[in-house]
């Protein structure tokens, strides 16, 4: 166990290698001068070069690639060209209201997903199946931004129900005045979240709803099954105590690896909703060409790809006999 | 995309004619499939016949016609069938004309990841070892990062350009080919009749051409419909940061109606439903194809 352990540390150091040594291939192989954009286009040549050279652009290549590695190493992600601030701090200031969009998105939508796919198994070829199907054509065929304009467009431009953007007070501040009685946070709270989480979720849902769906019908056709069933246990038992368990096992390393693009949706979404997050800082930081902010954002997005993935092994490790007792 | 007319096709003589048959008895009964290849097909004339087609010019500011609604609607007449947005320029003529721009770049996205993920692929499952380590991580590399960030990083270096966007679709894209041609290859690599050819002596190139290669054909065409799909979204997301290049797409419309939501909703409503229905539409294609070329599979069970 340890020796897998091991290599399932290792194989994530290299993947955040390779991703930090492909960002930096992208933005330092790439055609022209990032001194240019920096200067101006009137600057003299010795500002230029000064400019140059206070970034490191003088150096071989070599050597400012040992050097950004070597400031990865020792957690610096450099500094925004634009507002002169670490860029591992802008990050970290955004960050957390990424989190909370995210996490809120997958956990109404990742269950709910769940739900319809094991209503859409268990009665398969009914209007409840064709429904549910539906509704997960419809989540991977949707662009997310077009959706949430479209919800915009309903829910606060109609019918009024919903801001169309910006956030609440923070969670924490929320539930801590719940403990008070005043709902009121919570409650502004929660309608300034659903309709970007709404945004963000419907496309994780379709496609856990399809693989919920498949995974299901599959385990359905195992022996376990039918042992279960010739022991006399109802169809629903069967299917609540031995197939869904395994199912969830699917569904939790899919979302695993969907992290990426929640994360990649929640660009879009922060941008359409004004939501306060590192999406939107990721949008602005291109607008002006801030590379190290992009930098320093697609990098942190890698490492929690793979944090997370490396999370989900563990848990399997933990759950599972056949690895823990290896 | 073009891989549809090919099937509807009769077939060359020696190469499977049970193909056409095997389309239409899928298709028969099959609602939801027949209607993919119907707007497949619209969408097929609407990027090869755009000038025909669109009633208007897309380009066209008509400002006396500005925010006219669609035709079903109290005030709208049907010289603008789906209405006109704040410049007067026609919402459907834009749609057609779109639909050039974003399977245009979708399609050549895909068949640049088609390329490429096959290729490496095939030298990842045939040849293994050390190919094999080497670009598959290079396949958890570009998995840890998301697409569109991808796009973005890459777009703000090389600038706002089609040829930037279709790049960045290929290089990021091959890695769905990628990992399906790996696992077959590794599969086929064992097969009898690899291992009959190998004993004559036939070399591994031949081998991976003629043996390997055809085999893989079916689950890459599935993929790569079902990419199209999600290249259409993908470019849609772009040019809804306004940073393709081009100011005639569906995502662009969808970016610029959002700012006249309150007075004229169908600015962004309508590109938008032609995006799910091009992205339905590829998708069902996809399931199509799965259906006919593996009736056993996963796909036989629903």
């Amino acid at each position: 166990m340890a020796a897998y352990l091991l290599r399932r540390l290792l194989h994530a150091v290299i993947v955040i290698w390779g991703a930090a040594t492909l960002v930096f291939a992208i933005l330092n192989f790439a055609p022209g001068d990032p001194a240019v954009n920096l200067v101006g286009e009137n600057a003299t040549e010795e500002q230029f070069a000064l400019v140059r050279h206070s970034l490191g652009l003088d150096l071989p290549m070599y050597e400012r690639y040992l050097r950004y590695l070597g400031n990865l190493l020792s957690g610096d992600l450099g500094t925004s060209w634009f507002v002169g601030q670490p860029t591992l701090d802008m990050l970290a200031e955004r960050l957390p209201d990424t989190i909370e969009l995210t996490l809120v998105a997958a956990l109404i939508f990742a269950p709910l997903a769940v739900l319809l796919g094991v209503i859409s198994a268990v009665w398969r070829r009914t209007p409840l199946d064709y429904g549910s199907s539906f509704v997960a054509l419809f989540g991977v065929s949707t662009p997310n931004f077009w959706l949430g304009v479209m919800l915009i467009l309903l829910f606060a431009v109609e019918l009024r129900w919903l801001p169309s953007m910006g956030r609440g007070p923070m969670i924490t501040d929320a539930v801590a005045a719940l403990f008070t009685g005043d709902t009121a946070p919570l409650i502004d709270w929660a309608r300034h979240i659903v309709l970007p989480a709404a945004t963000l979720g419907t496309f994780l849902m379709a496609l856990v709803t399809r693989l919920t769906r498949t995974d299901i019908l599959e385990n359905l056709r195992r022996p376990y099954v039918k042992v279960a069933r010739a022991k006399g246990m109802s169809r629903g038992g069967v299917i609540l105590h031995h197939v869904l368990p395994n199912s969830l096992i699917s569904v939790v390393t899919f979302v695993g690896l969907e992290v990426g693009s929640l994360l990649g949706g929640a660009v879009v979404t922060e941008t359409i909703f004004a939501w306060p997050g590192m999406g939107r800082l990721m949008v602005e930081s291109i607008e002006r060409r801030d590379y190290p902010v992009i930098q320093a954002g697609v990098l942190l997005v890698s490492f929690i790809f793979v944090f997370v993935n490396l999370l989900v092994d563990l848990v399997y490790l933990w759950l599972d006999p056949r690895i823990r007792l290896k | 995309m073009s891989d549809t007319p090919a099937m509807t096709t009769p077939a060359p003589r020696q190469a499977r004619p049970n193909w056409v048959a095997a389309l239409l008895r899928e298709l028969r009964g099959n609602l939801m499939a027949q209607f993919a290849l119907l707007v497949v097909a619209a969408l097929l004339a609407m990027v090869l016949f755009a000038p025909w087609i669109a009633p208007h010019h897309p380009d066209t500011f008509a400002l006396i016609d500005r925010n006219k609604p669609p035709a079903f609607l109290a005030g709208g007449s049907w010289t603008y069938p789906l209405g006109t947005d704040t410049h007067g320029r026609d919402v459907l003529s834009r749609i057609i004309f779109g639909a050039r721009v974003s399977l245009g770049t979708a399609t050549a996205g895909v068949a640049i990841a088609v390329t490429v993920g096959v290729t490496l692929g095939l030298v990842a499952g045939f040849f293994g070892g050390l190919w094999d380590t080497l670009i598959m991580r290079f396949v958890d590399v570009l998995l840890s990062i998301p697409i569109i960030l991808m796009a973005l990083l890459v777009i703000a270096i090389l600038g706002p350009k089609i040829e930037n966007i279709i790049l960045v679709m290929g290089f990021t894209g091959w890695i769905w080919h990628a990992r399906i041609v790996r696992g077959n290859a590794l599969r086929i690599r064992e097969e009898q009749f690899v291992l009959a050819a190998r004993s004559c002596g036939t070399r591994p190139l031949a081998i991976m051409w003629r043996h390997v290669l055809p085999n893989l054909l079916a689950p890459v065409l599935v993929t790569a419909s079902m990419q199209i799909g999600y290249m259409v979204i993908l470019e849609s997301g772009l040019s809804f940061f306004g940073i393709t290049g081009t100011t005639l797409s569906w995502g662009w419309d969808i970016a610029f109606g959002r700012r006249y939501l309150a007075s004229a909703w169908w600015v962004a409503t309508f590109p938008g439903l032609a995006i799910f229905l091009t992205v339905l539409a590829f998708n069902l294609v996809g399931d199509l194809l799965r259906d006919l070329v593996d009736p056993h599979g996963r796909s036989g069970l629903t």
